[in-house]
């Protein structure tokens, strides 16, 4: 017992070390992690797990899927397709849609906003404002500007801010847990 | 053990409920101890097994969205929960994805299969709880908390049980003695009671119940076993009483026996002596019991002076009654001896077994006496028959020889000197052998006494005038006047004095004291006649009294027989003591009045 109890401290203890040397030694991500536009995609579809759609169970049921629309370039290259493939989200098949009319985005149950568009971020905005669309942003102050999720690299390391007020608009119930993971942006309850 | 033995009843039965008051409590206590402990443990556990879920949670989206240092902030704030010293999240592969740690020391990681897993080891509790969210599984948060709060609780719980254990022994004394009455009371009350009883051995007490239990049934019986020994008790009284009746009469009857008795055990040890034999001993019974029967009777043959053989033993070994030998003295205590007679006989049991000797003796001191008397007296009677006649018949050969030598001392009266000398011896000689027949004669015809009273002074007075009484002797009389008379034949006894009176004279041919005293001596008139003369060898002084004894030349040994007849005619006793060269003393005791 006392042997591997031993050993096993051991092993922990360098396991340790080593995550600290990692650290140490990389302090980038998008030297040695997965590119930045894989993880972002992941990040994509891991925040519906933390958000709720309003009349998801009943939607579950029928066979109209979950779609993620993408509007502008899409940044994700292969790697948000290899990520939903073969899941459900919300129990339902995922769709990857390219929006290129902004009439569209209302079918959406995600919508990505990517850096390059043609048209304003605030038009797109301003249709998904009040809508159960979990709009999540790639540019700089785009939570602020009405979105709800908005990525940012900090220490080469992706973080995101969500607008709680925005959020609280759109009628999708976001988890406190995710809240918590973020920057929050204009607070719900607080004075515009 | 033997402490707790020694113990009294009320002690004992408050000890008892004392200790089984603790153990109880004790075992109680540690019932509830330990049942509180095991809850106490299970509180913690479920409440780190909470915390642990609770942070799991939290770290659901660091660790979804790579936030280590959100996920080090979450675990930080176990800080403010003192009992945790360590958390550790693991992400979904295994590895170590963020650490809290109180104290900065290394441990060991029990549970690592990412299962949930909950164990106590060396003072620290280690849990391990597995993250889940939406039924996906994130990673695991393993908790290491101290049990120093458990210690501190059992500390707690031993305390207060110890403190509680002494109020309870407390309080369980002081109801333990008082409730112990219940049971010592009626016990202690009986052992009173017989204490009582045997100390004043009065079995008429008995004691009174106080219910039905199993102390009442003693009580009773004790009552009845009271009663027997009291019938017992009465019935041996009786018994011993009418022995003791039995023993007094016997003793009665044993000392009243005019001989005297004494038994012995088989070891001719004396069991008991009655008066006679306490007379004839000397002594008493009371001195002599357990003492060996030769020791007390000195038996001893009267002319050798040999020891003669107890005579217990004796019958002890011959097994029947055996007669005590012949010419057998008793000396007693103070040296005097007495002729016994008597036999002893082995006393046997009721199953005809020994258990020892009686031996049943007279005195017959007197009976031999008598014997004596009357055997000398016939001696006397034929002596003096046998004189009388041969004096009487040599009298008159004696009386024509007289004549004959007279007639030729007239007719020779010129014969030659040698002649006229030899008819002087003969006449002198026949006038001597005269004298002689006349002594015999007079011993032969001792008459009765004629009795008359005489003053006792003159009696001693007319002896010695009568008596020839040579200048070399000194006479001293020492008779006081006031003596009184004293009825005797006077002739008889002033022939005794005479006589006494010329033997002493005759012992001192080259003079001395003639001292002649009279005396009262009770009943009895004493005269004795002591001189200072050449005294009487031991050997001849029991053989003075024979007839036909004598030491002298002259002289046929019939002067001390005569008088001692002549005493005892007189209903007197003669007896002499005399020391060689010294002198002799003979008293004449006489009695006062027939």
């Amino acid at each position: 017992m006392e042997g591997p109890a031993l050993k096993k401290a051991f092993l922990f203890r360098n396991r340790f070390l080593m995550v600290l040397l990692l650290f140490l030694l990389f302090p980038g991500i998008s030297s040695a992690g997965p590119p930045e536009y894989r993880v972002k995609a992941a990040f994509l579809v891991k925040f519906t797990k933390f958000v709720e759609w309003p009349g998801e169970k009943e939607a579950a049921s029928g066979n109209n899927p979950f779609i993620i629309g993408i509007i502008g370039r899409n940044p994700f290259e292969h790697h948000l397709e290899e990520i939903v493939s073969g899941h459900q989200i919300k129990g339902r098949n995922v769709e990857i849609r390219q929006i290129d009319d902004l009439e569209n985005i209302a079918e959406c149950h995600v919508l990505f906003v990517s850096r390059v568009l043609n048209v304003k971020v605030k038009e797109i905005l301003s249709v998904t404002h009040g809508r159960p669309i979990l709009t999540v942003g790639d540019i700089k102050g785009f939570a602020e500007k009405g979105g709800l999720i908005n990525f940012y690299i900090e220490q080469e390391k992706v973080r995101f801010e969500i607008n709680e007020t925005e959020a609280h608009y759109s009628g999708l119930s976001i988890s406190y847990l995710l809240l918590k993971s973020a920057v929050i942006v204009n607070p719900a309850g607080a004075d515009r | 053990m033997n402490f707790f033995h020694d113990l009294s009843i009320r002690n004992k039965l408050v000890g008892i409920m004392v200790i089984a008051t603790v153990f109880t409590m004790g075992a109680g206590f540690s019932f509830v101890i330990k049942t509180e402990i095991d809850a106490f443990k299970q509180d913690m556990v479920n409440n780190t097994l909470m915390n642990a879920r609770i942070l799991g949670e939290y770290c659901v989206t660091p660790l979804d969205f790579d936030q280590k240092k959100g996920a080090e902030e979450i675990l930080a704030r176990m800080q403010t929960i003192p009992s945790i010293e360590d958390v550790l999240l693991f992400d979904e592969t295994g590895d170590l994805f963020a650490a809290y740690s109180r104290s900065g020391e290394d441990f060991t990681v029990l549970y690592k299969d990412g299962t949930r897993a909950v164990g106590f080891e060396s003072g620290y509790l280690h849990v391990s709880q597995p993250i889940f969210y939406d039924g996906e599984r994130y990673g695991l948060i393993y908790i290491r908390s101290t049990t120093d709060e458990l210690g501190h609780k059992i500390r707690d719980y031993i305390t207060m049980m110890s403190l509680l254990i002494i109020v309870l022994v407390f309080l369980s004394y002081f109801i333990a003695h008082f409730l112990q009455r219940i049971i010592s009371n009626p016990i202690l009350d009986l052992a009173k009671i017989t204490k009582t009883i045997s100390e004043k051995a009065d079995y008429s007490a008995r004691v009174t119940r106080k219910g039905f239990d199993e102390v009442g049934i003693l009580y009773d019986e004790f009552n009845k076993m009271l009663d027997q020994i009291e019938t017992r008790e009465e019935e041996r009284d009786e018994a011993v009483s009418a022995l003791d009746a039995e023993k007094d009469r016997l003793k009665v009857t044993l000392r009243a026996i005019g001989d005297a008795v004494v038994a012995t055990d088989t070891a001719s040890n004396i069991v008991l002596m009655n008066k006679v034999a306490e007379e004839l001993t000397g002594w008493f019974q009371a001195e002599s019991i357990g003492r060996r029967l030769d020791e007390i009777l000195s038996l001893i043959h009267v002319k050798t002076r040999e020891p003669r053989e107890n005579p217990a033993e004796q019958a002890l070994e011959s097994g029947v009654t055996t007669r005590v030998a012949q010419n057998t003295i008793l000396i007693s205590k103070n040296g005097d001896e007495r002729h016994i007679s008597g036999s002893s006989a082995p006393i046997s049991d009721e199953k005809g077994e020994i258990i020892g000797v009686i031996f049943v003796f007279r005195d017959i001191t007197d009976l031999k006496i008598m014997q004596e008397r009357l055997l000398r007296h016939e001696k006397l009677a034929v002596l003096g028959q046998l004189s009388g006649s041969v004096g009487h018949e040599l009298r008159n050969p004696l009386g024509a020889i007289r004549n004959a030598a007279y007639f030729l001392k007239m007719v020779l009266r010129d014969s030659p000197d040698k002649v006229k000398e030899h008819l002087e011896i003969l006449e002198k000689q026949v006038l001597s052998a005269d004298e002689i027949i006349s002594n015999l004669l007079d011993f032969s015809r001792i008459k009765e006494p004629d009795m008359v009273s005489v003053p006792v002074q003159s009696l001693v007075e007319r002896a010695l005038i009568e008596s020839a009484i040579p200048p070399v002797v000194d006479i001293i009389a020492e008779t006081p006047s006031d003596l009184g008379e004293i009825t005797v034949d006077p002739t008889q006894i002033n022939l005794v004095l005479m006589n006494l009176i010329q033997n002493s004279v005759q012992a001192m041919p080259d003079g001395g004291a003639l001292t002649v005293a009279a005396e009262k001596d009770g009943e009895n008139i004493t005269i004795s006649v002591v001189d200072t003369g050449c005294g009487i060898a031991p050997k001849n002084l029991d053989k003075i009294f024979e007839p036909l004894f004598t030491t002298k030349v002259k002289g046929f040994g019939f002067g001390m027989a005569i008088c001692k007849n002549l005493v005892e005619t007189n209903q007197g006793e003669i007896d002499v003591e005399s020391e060689v060269e010294k002198g002799t003393t003979v008293r004449v005791r006489l009695p006062i009045a027939l």
